[in-house]
């Protein structure tokens, strides 16, 4: 958006038709569509780490960027070893990507592993998706 | 004459044999538990205006950013995040800046002028949403370029 002053700026409708128009036409090109799974899952581990595999996924016909990350059960970053982290995936594909989680000396642990969309090309309203699952891990002592 | 009669007997023995009952039909299962899952597909990035006054600058005098969220399982939420700053902005386009989305859904969940922050359960099904995002402040926003991102959350 560019505001040249503090007026709001008016075009004719034609204009804003025509700009809805062809913003529909490119996002079509250039938005983001993913999912992800599992979403749900509960895993024991007998070590200090528990290991996750999930398998995000690009519904959409064009590659997008994607960014897998870790959150504890209130969305705070947790420390994660993911791989890959970040990644193009290719349209109407999926592929695994593994994430290993310390207890940090806790019995159980929830959290979210985030499949999240990389907008490219900016404009004034980018829309980051996010898709998460939660997992329990009960760790054996 | 003996002879056709012979062969005759031959090929008709061999057809019974091809259909007899000894033949033996068996079923084979498929089965497998389908998790649910949740996709969301981006539309139109969302457009930004500023208001007659130069205090907010938001999609209700532009246009709000859309996507369609598909769940195949129930126990699926849908959150909006609010931006801090705007990733793009003019000097001091940031200072003192108040940020706050909202969304509404049609489709199989219908809910309207929800705040970002706060979650809607998710039916079945597909469901649209439209996000709108508004940053206000005391003073007139100064000319320029302006962007900024939200996150759509399914989980």
């Amino acid at each position: 958006m560019r505001i040249d002053g503090h007026m709001r700026m008016s075009a004719p409708i034609f204009f804003r038709a025509a700009a809805v128009a062809l913003l529909l036409a490119l996002s079509a090109e250039g938005g983001a569509a993913q999912s992800m799974s599992p979403m749900r899952g509960t895993v024991t581990s007998y070590s200090d780490e528990f290991a996750l595999k999930v398998y995000p996924r690009n519904v959409y016909p064009h590659r997008i960027m994607m960014e897998v990350r870790a959150y504890d059960q209130d969305f705070r970053p947790i420390q994660a070893l993911i791989w890959p982290r970040q990644f193009w995936l290719a349209a109407e594909n999926a592929r695994p990507v593994t994430v290993l989680i310390p207890f940090e000396g806790a019995g159980e642990r929830r959290v979210r592993v985030c499949a999240e969309s990389v907008p490219v090309g900016g404009t004034q309203g980018n829309v980051r998706t996010q898709i998460c699952g939660k997992f329990l891990a009960r760790r054996v002592r | 004459m003996r002879r056709v009669i012979a062969i005759g007997l031959t090929v008709l023995a061999a057809q019974l044999a091809a259909s007899s009952p000894r033949a033996a039909t068996g079923t084979i299962q498929f089965g497998g538990l389908i998790d649910g899952i949740c996709t969301i597909v981006v539309g139109v990035s969302g457009a930004l205006d500023i208001s007659a006054d130069g205090l907010t600058i938001s999609t209700d005098y532009g246009y709000p950013a859309t996507a369609v969220v598909t769940t195949t399982g129930t126990g699926f939420d849908l959150s909006v995040g609010t931006p801090s700053v705007f990733d793009t902005a003019p000097t001091d386009g940031n200072t003192g800046v108040t940020f706050q989305t909202s969304y509404t859904t049609t489709g199989i969940t219908t809910v309207s002028g929800i705040l970002g922050g706060v979650a809607t359960a998710l039916g079945i099904g597909i469901t649209n949403v439209s996000v709108d995002l508004s940053a206000s402040r005391s003073d007139v926003f100064p000319s320029g370029t302006y962007g900024a991102e939200t996150t759509i959350t399914c989980e």
